[in-house]
């Protein structure tokens, strides 16, 4: 059960006008990771929300600390700490005590330590639930703009924590953050040379496997309602476009009758899927429903088409082709016409991501050493590579808030999937069992 | 290459193993599936099927391994590699798709896929497609020297499954390759 806001400051909301509804800026260069909170306040021009994140107050005990204090206050920080919106106060310089701050002294002990708000939460038991109580404060009136108490019921602390950060988020943006979303990807882990696939958390919990051909299983994508996933499947040959809903046992497969069959991805009626298929050696474009019906071939080219990604308003289809040379992503609509070449530099770009509202396409780049993750503007053709350093950067997906990008990241003879900001900040390491690859963001908040 | 046992007495005894052959020859039996479906998959497609093909006799005494695992281990048919990024068949490995396709007109019954593979540098979703053209790219140069189509499959494994591990040009050569899978004999 949640109450509403108790108290709710609109004018101190308005102020922070600037803010509401629009995406982090981009920052003029790439930044270096992982990322330097100096570094990025610096870059942001300051427009970060500097935020006082401490422990929440609980009665004193072991259990309670390590079964509830502690991963809530983990994943807490974890998610405000790695929003674009926010800076948290160094937790070194919080005052003792002055929770929450009564008076101008001791909200200016906690203004002392770099914060404009700062997030007070208390946990407590009610018999078998456990309570968490959470007001956000804004240290110049020392009057909450949020409060609510928040039941957990059957759920976790951990989950309490993302919906008190989403509510965090919603109060300043008007939209949550991505911090109940999952990802789908493809991991070795189990051994051999085969590949599952496993969903987790947005931040590398709860990692479960989902399929069990032992077989490859590579290269999923997840429908716009978030219920199905679809993936290329080698359990049979030739290698099939396989799909099921979550939560139920089947999988089917989609009857085609071309090879290759891969990098299936959905169109946002869910009732479609683009792949790249082969026929007599040829690959090209295909859309095809999800029972085989209505197979069209969009593309017809002696040259390698593959990689094809619906647009989020449905009309067209990026891809890569190697028409003209190298390969680059071009953008047709859904008859195969208007062709035309969205990556106009470096020597290899592949695998397009479109954001959420389709202005930007994320995508592996390579001008010349290793592949980096690179932001296209639609709407201005300017390009910014948001990862950096070695290794092999590949696969972006967004967040469905479009705040953060998710990629594989192989490092010697380890590929671990990742995730940052979209101006490469707040970058983090998301797997470590096996190697894990193909990630793919839920593209719904909830 | 002669092989060295071309005797009168291995003739003879090939004539026998020949006629042994003929009164126990069994229609070629259809691919066999070779798909380990490891949970119940309800696949709504149909299982393409070849007409059965009548099996000329080898007119040698050698035989192959009854088990494919062991012929496949055999390496009759060599590899085949490619440049970086191409799917040509290069002048160099002329003449070691001369022998394969030499040795498959000895084997007329030999059935086999070509896997394509390419090395780690490229991107995933690229590769899995360029494995495709190499994949047949080798096929089709198989077929321009006298092989039936229908004995060749295609697959593309991408850089799913690379040879060698390793980050340098001597480990990305080796996994940018056609590799042969003997599927019947």
């Amino acid at each position: 059960m949640r109450l509403a806001p108790a108290v709710t400051t609109l004018a101190l909301v308005l102020s922070l006008a600037p803010l509401s509804g629009q995406q982090p800026p981009p920052p003029a260069a790439p930044p270096a990771q992982p990322s330097d909170i100096s570094l990025t306040l610096s870059q942001e021009g300051g427009r970060r929300i500097a935020l006082a994140v401490p422990p929440a107050t609980a009665p004193a005990s072991d259990v309670v600390q390590s079964e509830l204090v502690d991963p809530f206050h983990k994943t807490l920080a974890g998610d405000l700490g790695t929003s674009p919106w926010f800076v948290l106060a160094d937790p070194s310089l919080h005052p003792k005590g002055f929770r929450p701050p009564t008076t101008r002294e001791e909200g200016d002990a906690w203004i002392a330590s770099g914060a404009q708000f700062l997030l007070d939460t208390q946990i407590r038991s009610e018999g078998t639930n456990v309570i968490v109580a959470a007001q956000l404060l804004d240290l110049r009136t020392l009057r909450p703009i949020l409060a609510k108490t928040y039941s957990a019921g059957g759920a976790s602390i951990r989950r309490v924590a993302h919906v008190i950060a989403n509510d965090i988020v919603r109060q300043f943006t008007g939209k949550p953050g991505p911090f109940l979303t999952r990802i789908v990807f493809s991991s070795d882990r189990d051994g051999g040379r085969n590949k599952e696939l496993y969903i987790m958390d947005y931040d590398g919990e709860n990692q479960r496997r989902i399929t069990f051909h032992r077989s490859l299983s590579i290269a999923p994508d997840w429908s716009y309602d978030g219920d199905k996933v679809v993936y290329q499947s080698f359990v049979s040959t030739p290698p099939g476009l396989h799909w099921f809903s979550l939560g139920a046992p089947a999988r089917t497969r989609i009857p085609v009758t071309t090879e290759l069959n891969s990098a299936p991805s959905f169109s946002p009626d869910g009732k479609t899927v683009t792949y790249a298929g082969s026929v007599k050696g040829n690959p090209e474009i295909f859309v095809v429903g999800l029972d085989g019906s209505n197979p069209r071939r969009l593309t017809n080219s002696s040259a390698i088409d593959s990689s094809p990604r619906f647009s989020p308003n449905g009309r067209e289809i990026a891809f890569t082709s190697n028409r003209q040379g190298s390969p680059q992503i071009y953008l047709m609509d859904l008859e195969g016409s208007n062709v035309r070449k969205l990556t106009l530099t470096g020597n290899w770009s592949d695998e397009p991501a479109f954001s959420p509202d389709g202005g930007r396409l994320a995508y592996a780049c390579r001008n010349e050493g290793d592949f980096q993750i690179c932001i296209l503007d639609l709407t201005t053709g300017r390009t910014v590579q948001i990862s950096s350093g070695p290794g092999a950067n590949e696969n972006p997906s967004w967040s469905p808030d479009g705040t953060r990008i998710a990629w594989e990241l192989q490092r010697g003879r380890s590929t671990q999937i990742v995730s940052a900001g979209i101006d490469g900040s707040g970058f983090k390491v998301l797997t470590s069992a096996g190697n894990n690859g193909y990630p793919v963001w839920q593209r719904t908040t909830e | 290459m002669m092989k060295p046992f071309r005797s009168v007495g291995l003739l003879l005894a090939a004539g026998l193993l020949v006629t042994a052959g003929c009164c126990t020859k069994k229609p070629a039996p259809a691919p066999a599936p070779e798909v380990k479906v490891a949970e119940p998959t309800p696949v709504p497609v149909p299982v393409p099927t070849e007409a059965p093909i009548a099996a000329p006799v080898p007119d040698v005494v050698e035989t192959l391994p009854a088990d494919l695992a062991e012929l496949n281990k055999k390496g009759y048919l060599k590899d085949v590699f490619f440049d970086y990024d191409q799917y040509d068949i290069r002048a160099d490995q002329r003449d070691v798709m001369a022998g394969n396709a030499e040795w498959l007109r000895k084997w007329p019954t030999v059935k086999l896929q070509v896997e394509g593979h390419c090395d780690e540098r490229g991107s995933n979703k690229y590769n899995m497609a360029l494995g495709d053209k190499r994949a047949n790219a080798t096929r089709d140069y198989l077929v321009s020297l006298g092989i039936d189509a229908s004995r060749v499959t295609t697959i593309s494994y991408g850089e799913e499954r690379p040879f060698v591990e390793g980050q340098d040009e001597s480990a990305w050569s080796q996994n940018r390759r056609g590799h042969f899978v003997i599927t019947a004999k």
